[in-house]
């Protein structure tokens, strides 16, 4: 016969009544999958790496080139690295969050560092929507000089999206 | 040395004793300090018990007798959703078997999957606030819980009641619950009093219900100091929480308290 399970009972005057844990410990568990999955891609990653420097290294005629090329390369790395992080990221994101919009689908955001500039590719239902979102975007104190670089419609897609560019200036 | 956690105070009233138990420890824990008095005050007794704990960080948990306790099975309503609606309902329950007596007290519903019949219990209005009361010139004591015996005992012990398929008895000096759950919830939550709830009356208040209800079981798990054995009944003890320091076979009296460990 098989035995039963019988639910805890709560009338505690004083402590909340526990709740079943069973959809917190999933999503624990869930977390933990994707962490080991990401923790895994990247141990791969770093490996095909150290194997590719290593083969590189055996290369004849190339040991010293390749060391002082590597270091060159390594210092503009790290220059783009240090120019990335510069990047005032929470404002650029906060403003393009702000001028969100139902109507339209970001595609492509790109900083570029050097020139103090971003460029935004997206898609929109409608002229207006298009519009409207470069409007929204110029209303952000962290961007200035936003404007439609260049748009075009999709004639292909039968809803007739307007794909679009927009360029601005990081204040 | 230093402790993560607070020691635990556990504590159990009933109308004429107070037993206190301080025990610290959560995976081995061990009795660091008992207290027990019988006293028709037992509220009174409580506050005295605690003044010399002070400053001491202490987590408390209370058993209520189920001689404070009154208990009603809320059997499923479907045109019933949300707990407002469950307590009415509950509420409604006391009221049919206690009358007007009923309405100021202090109800909580149990939960219970859908279909099951739920239990309810009922304390006078007063009691909360009053235990409450006793704890508060106790800076240290956090009081984190009070409920009543049957919840402590069957929370603990369910696991033994489903495979046994068996009653839950929890005998005390003037009273004594009889309780039976099934897959499709509360069956029985009786509290019985004074003369009928001891000795020969006691098993003849058992086979009533089994016979009222149309239960088959005539197997019972008894908690605490019991001589209990009714005619036609395979009766078992249920084993308390095992601590250190502390024998439930010679020191009953803090068996109800320790159900809240």
């Amino acid at each position: 016969m098989r035995v039963v399970k019988l639910p805890r009972v709560e009338l505690d005057y004083v402590a909340a009544p526990r709740r079943p844990r069973a959809a917190g410990i999933a999503l624990l568990l869930a977390s933990l999958i994707c962490a080991g999955a990401v923790l895994e891609r990247y141990l791969d990653a770093r490996s095909a790496t150290e194997d590719i420097a290593a083969a590189r290294a055996l290369l004849p005629g190339e040991r010293r080139a390749t060391r002082q090329r590597r270091s060159g390369d390594q210092m503009k790395h790290a220059q783009a690295v240090v120019g990335q992080l510069a990047l005032p990221w929470a404002a650029m994101i906060r403003s393009v969050e702000k001028a969100d919009s139902p109507d339209v689908a970001l595609l492509q955001m790109e900083p570029d560092p050097r020139e103090r500039r971003l460029r935004l590719m997206a898609e929109a239902k409608s002229e207006q929507a298009m519009i409207e979102y470069v409007r929204r975007l110029g209303l952000s104190s962290n961007l200035a000089d936003v404007h439609l670089a260049n748009h075009q419609i999709l004639l292909e897609d039968p809803k007739r999206p307007y794909q679009f560019t927009a360029l601005a200036r990081l204040r | 040395m230093s402790r993560l956690w607070a020691d635990r105070l556990v504590v159990s009233i009933a109308p004429d004793s107070v037993a206190i138990a301080r025990v610290r420890g959560r995976w081995r824990p061990r009795l660091v300090s008992r207290f027990y008095v019988q006293s028709e005050q037992p509220l009174e007794a409580l506050r005295a018990a605690l003044a010399p704990f002070g400053k001491t960080r202490l987590d408390a948990a209370v058993v209520l007798s189920n001689r404070f306790v009154r208990y009603v099975t809320v059997p499923f309503d479907a045109d019933v959703s949300g707990a407002q609606e469950e307590l009415a309902l509950a509420r409604f329950h006391f009221a049919r078997v206690h009358g007007d007596r009923a309405k100021g007290w202090n109800v909580r519903v149990g939960d219970a999957p859908p279909g099951a019949t739920r239990l309810a219990s009922a304390v006078d209005a007063d009691l909360i606030p009053s235990i409450r009361a006793a704890f508060a010139p106790i800076p240290g004591a956090r009081l984190v819980s009070v409920q009543p015996y049957l919840m402590a005992a069957y929370n603990r012990w369910r696991a033994t009641l489903a495979k046994e398929n068996a009653w839950l008895v929890l005998p005390e000096p003037e009273g004594a619950c009889l309780a039976y759950v099934t897959s499709d919830g509360w069956q029985a939550a009786r509290t019985l009093r004074g003369a009928d709830a001891r000795g020969a009356a006691l098993g003849e208040a058992m086979q009533r219900e089994r016979v009222r209800l149309a239960v088959v079981s005539r197997t019972a798990l008894v908690h605490g100091a019991s001589t209990l054995t009714p005619a036609g009944w395979a009766m078992s003890r249920i084993a308390p929480a095992r601590i250190e320091g502390h024998s439930s076979t010679e020191d009953s009296a803090w068996d109800m308290a320790l159900c809240a460990l």
